[in-house]
């Protein structure tokens, strides 16, 4: 089956408040280091990967902040790949961005590599709230990061919003929105702020020195949003991303859909012939354990009924839903009889699930509940 | 070995929680030798941990000392601890029965409270002598000679005659064991008549079976005797008797005066009820022993497994606790809110406490209870008196007579600028007003008549915050009274939750009704609908409150592949949400049930 790559990279220059990503403060001795690991775990990968399975539909490089990496190591990372395996000619190949870094020279190197999909960090245009994420770019950074991408004729690339920040108000949002679509970027990940455990952000919040937004004005904001995103051209196909028609990320709707892929890199989480796996968090550990020549992976040791689990939080995550004649190809089983039967009844009763011809999906305001529908939906 | 009774002297000690009662037991055993300094383990007699950990005596002990007196003489002094707290009333009273004499201990800083009082009155209904005992001297703030003077104008002895002690410090130990065999009478009782022994607890051993401790009033018990209770007229073989150390000492027999155990192969600790008498089945006494009632629960909860499948394990739990515990009564019922479960009768609001921190510390059970209530006897239309334990079965007003409930006699005791908190607090809670006596210049006791009800929760706990902490409290043994009573129902999106129901006050039902939707409204959780929550007397609505929609509830970010934390993440909510109780499409967390507990009155 051909797969995704996704490539984590693990270092950035300062820590922004919200986070939780594994990343280390960026040194380019220590980068050096990684990618020595980087380039066996590769080649181990390829020379014990299945012969009849080599393509590669998609690579996507997240982090951390890729675009402080070393662009002959990341060079020579890719020409590992080519050795083992098949990359597609023109295949989707993602690299994530901080508007600060981004340098015509960088944005044409990327060219050379095959990068067709730089994504950027903008967050908002408000300086007050980007001092509040501890992002360190100013209007002016995002501003030239899209236009030097016109100016390169990136056919495809897109750009992240956050609402919902404490603080923010839906006047703000609605400018931050207003800027962003001016600059036209083909995707817009427009997504809610999430307080994770352990961050900055979720400390101050602890301490009393940030309010949590106000649920109906969070619902306001990303209605709001989802309106302005669909007036401007923008068409919704999974809870926080919108894309302009044919510019929907693939790599992202491959982990949706239960497709293959595979992580290199620390923390790097994987999907490979039905098991899942992940790198450990930490640099050190996944180099000292690549230098034994052994994968710094933990399994996740769970079956097939946690893999139906996923298939219906994900799909139901998805503006299309379900695919019922998938899900029953996929599992063997029908994915009405993996539901709770009368909270499914509930719900389609009050009009939160729409069980379409071969597909079940949610209703417009069932998206909105998407999560709460799906922790009723399961047994 | 039979023993000169009039060397005999059988006592318990009283006193208020706190007061020194355990301590002093423990000095006791001591300064007699009973127990080494190494066996010496603080307050020997509280044994299980809970009562350890609460500082209160759950179930009676006894235990024997050999006392060398100043007259060269050896005594046998039976301690009879008695259990602290008016749960225990009629226990108490039995163990207090069981005794020629009580030693009453007053704590030297805070003098007399209500449970002295209570427990004094107790002894001298069982025609106690009493030794009076004013207990930690050595505290700073101690003030024996006020303490005295109170306790004086209370039982009307010389102030000579109150012994000042220091437990903690051992002062004043060896002229209490001197005053206890001056002053408390040696049994009387013909060795030689039919038997008679009271019951004053039991206890239960797996290998066994139940092992009554008994005070031998007259006749002799010993092994091989087959004995007769007269409460269930069962007829048991002896197979052991014995006395109490730290560990039971297996002897030939017991006689009258004598305290002690004895084994009979009984398997149902029920059987061994506590104030019944025990005789002999050959030469039977012709009555029993006076003072015996069969104590019903007071107070009414129904336990639920939080979740369904565990209503095996709950019962099998409840089962091994009565073993132990006759006063604990359960019987299966099922409510259409909370499934399968029990309602549970308990002797009172600790004994509820004890019984479902047992179930969830050695029984591993996690437990829905409903808020707890008293039994109500309902006088029907037609002649029929129904009771009624839990507020859903509550007949229908249209065939309902009258209603009586429970009502108790309360004394609360305060420093006198508190009698108006008091006032106010007895006429919140319906109670009826009696008389005030005051013990002093400085402290009052009141007393009323209270419905069991309006004290059994958070009672205590106002009484202790309008008085800062220095009112104490004590209550006798229910008695039944007429009350204008209605039953409340708790509607959730029109559909009754049987659960929620409660009987309360006609006076008290508009209020009532809306503090609970109100505290409803934050207990339960925004869900996807509207919930509507409403109040009924019958079907007329009395109060109503909604419970907004949530509109956004989705988590923003799912990249980087890990699908797994998420996967888990939702499956954790899940579990959590398991525990919350379907009501048609409402979803409604377990401190939901206990609502009621937590309003302002």
């Amino acid at each position: 089956m051909p797969f995704s790559v996704y490539l984590h990279f693990p270092y950035c220059r300062n820590k922004c408040s919200y986070c939780d990503f594994y990343k280390e403060l960026y040194d380019p001795e220590h980068e050096r280091r990684f990618y020595e690991a980087l380039f066996t775990e590769t080649r181990l990968r390829g020379e014990s990967w299945p012969s009849e399975d080599r393509i590669i539909t998609s690579i996507f490089v997240g982090g951390g902040t890729p675009s402080l990496t070393r662009l002959d190591l990341l060079a020579r990372w890719l020409e590992e790949l080519k050795r083992h395996f098949t990359v597609l000619e023109g295949l989707e190949f993602s690299i994530e961005n901080n508007p600060e870094s981004v340098t015509l020279e960088l944005l044409e190197s990327y060219k050379e590599l095959g990068i067709n999909r730089p994504t950027f960090g903008i967050q908002s245009f408000k300086p007050k709230l980007l001092k509040l994420l501890n992002r360190k770019h100013s209007i002016r950074d995002s501003q030239r990061a899209v236009y030097l991408t016109n100016a390169l004729r990136f056919e495809n690339f897109g750009a992240d919003l956050i609402f919902a920040l404490p603080r923010q108000t839906s006047r703000m949002l609605t400018e931050d929105l207003d800027q962003l679509i001016e600059l036209e970027p083909p995707h817009i990940s427009f997504y809610q702020l999430t307080i994770e455990p352990g961050t900055p952000l979720a400390e101050k919040m602890a301490r009393g020195k940030l309010k949590p937004v106000d649920e109906d004005l969070t619902y306001a904001m990303y209605r709001g949003g989802c309106e302005k995103l669909a007036e401007a051209g923008y068409v919704r196909y999974e809870v926080s991303s919108f894309a302009k028609p044919g510019h929907e990320c693939r790599h992202n709707i491959s982990y949706w859909e239960g497709q293959d892929y595979l992580a290199f890199g620390p923390s790097g989480h994987s999907f490979v012939h039905g098991r899942r796996f992940a790198n450990v968090a930490s640099v050190n550990d996944y180099i000292i354990s690549l230098q034994r020549g052994e994968y710094p992976v933990e399994e996740d040791e769970s079956g097939v009924a946690e893999r139906m689990v996923e298939a219906i939080m994900l799909g139901l995550r998805m503006t299309r839903g379900i695919d019922r004649r998938q899900f029953a190809e996929r599992f063997g089983h029908n994915v009405e009889d993996q539901l709770d039967r009368r909270q499914y009844e509930i719900l389609i009763e009050s009009g939160y699930i729409i069980p379409d011809r071969g597909r079940i999906r949610l209703s417009e305001t069932g998206f909105f509940l998407a999560d709460e529908i799906t922790r009723r939906l399961i047994r | 070995m039979t023993h000169d009774p009039t060397k005999i002297r059988n006592f318990s000690i009283i006193a208020h929680i706190d007061h020194g009662k355990s301590t002093l037991a423990d000095r006791l055993l001591q300064n007699t030798k009973t127990i080494s300094e190494r066996e010496m383990r603080k307050q020997v007699l509280d044994s299980m941990d809970l009562e350890q950990e609460r500082g209160i005596t759950i179930k009676a002990h006894a235990i024997r000392m050999e006392y060398l007196a100043s007259d060269k003489q050896i005594y046998r002094l039976n301690l009879i601890d008695t259990p602290g707290h008016v749960d225990f009333t009629y226990e108490v009273s039995r163990a207090l029965a069981a005794c020629e004499g009580a030693v009453l201990v007053v704590d030297a800083a805070q003098g007399i409270e209500a449970q002295t009082l209570s427990n004094l009155y107790l002894a001298m209904d069982n025609d106690l002598e009493i030794i009076p005992v004013v207990n930690k001297i050595d505290l700073p703030a101690a003030d024996p000679d006020r303490v005295a003077a109170e306790i004086v104008d209370l039982i009307g002895c010389r102030p000579e005659e109150v012994l000042r002690c220091s437990a903690k410090e051992g002062i004043g130990i060896n002229e209490l064991l001197e005053q206890i065999v001056k002053v408390v009478p040696p049994p009387t009782g013909d060795p030689q008549a039919p038997l008679q022994a009271m019951v004053f607890d039991s206890v239960f051993d797996t290998y066994r079976g139940a092992m009554p401790l008994i005070r031998v009033v007259n006749g002799s018990l010993q092994a091989g005797d087959r004995i007769k209770f007269f409460a269930n007229k069962k007829i048991f073989e002896v197979d052991e008797v014995g006395y109490l150390r730290l560990q039971k000492v297996p002897i030939e027999s017991l006689s009258a005066g004598d305290v002690g155990y004895f084994y009979a192969s009984i398997k149902d600790v029920a059987d061994t009820k506590i104030g019944d008498t025990v005789t002999t089945e050959k030469s039977p006494a012709k009555q029993p022993l006076e003072g015996f009632v069969d104590v019903k629960p007071m107070v009414f909860s129904g336990l639920y497994p939080a979740v369904a499948e565990d209503f095996t394990e709950l019962r099998e739990a409840l089962e091994k606790l009565k073993l132990n515990d006759a006063s604990l009564l359960f019987t299966p019922e099922s409510s259409s809110a909370l499934g399968f479960g029990f309602r549970v009768g308990f002797l009172g609001l600790l004994h509820m406490e004890i019984v479902t921190e047992r179930l969830s510390r050695e029984y591993g059970q996690t437990l829905i209870n409903t808020v707890p209530n008293v039994e109500y006897h309902v006088y029907l239309t037609d002649g029929e008196i129904v009771t009624v334990d839990n507020p859903a079965q509550m007949p229908s007003t249209q065939v309902i007579d009258h209603v009586e409930e429970p009502y108790v006699e309360a004394q609360v005791i305060v420093p006198s600028e508190y009698v108006g908190a008091i006032m106010r607090l007895g006429t919140e809670r319906r109670g009826e007003y009696k008389n005030t006596e005051y013990l002093s210049t400085e402290r009052a006791s009141l007393t009323y008549n209270f419905p069991l009800a309006e004290i059994i929760f958070d009672f205590y706990d106002k009484l202790k915050s309008v008085t800062r902490g220095y009112a104490s409290f004590d209550y006798g043994i229910p008695y039944y009274q007429r009350s204008d009573l209605v039953k409340l129902d708790i509607l959730v999106n029109s559909d009754p939750v049987d659960a929620l129901s409660s009987i309360i006050h006609r006076d008290r039902a508009y209020h009532w009704g809306l503090a609970l939707c109100d505290k409803l409204r934050n207990l339960i959780p925004r869900q996807m609908f509207e919930v509507v929550l409403q109040a009924a007397i019958g079907s007329r609505i009395i109060s109503r409150s909604t419970i907004r929609p949530i509109r956004k509830n989705v988590t923003a970010k799912c990249y980087g592949g890990d699908v797994t934390r998420k996967r888990k993440l939702l499956e954790r909510q899940k579990e959590g949400k398991k525990r919350m109780k379907q009501i048609g499409s409402v979803e409604i967390p377990q401190e939901a049930f206990l609502a009621a507990l937590q309003i302002e009155r």
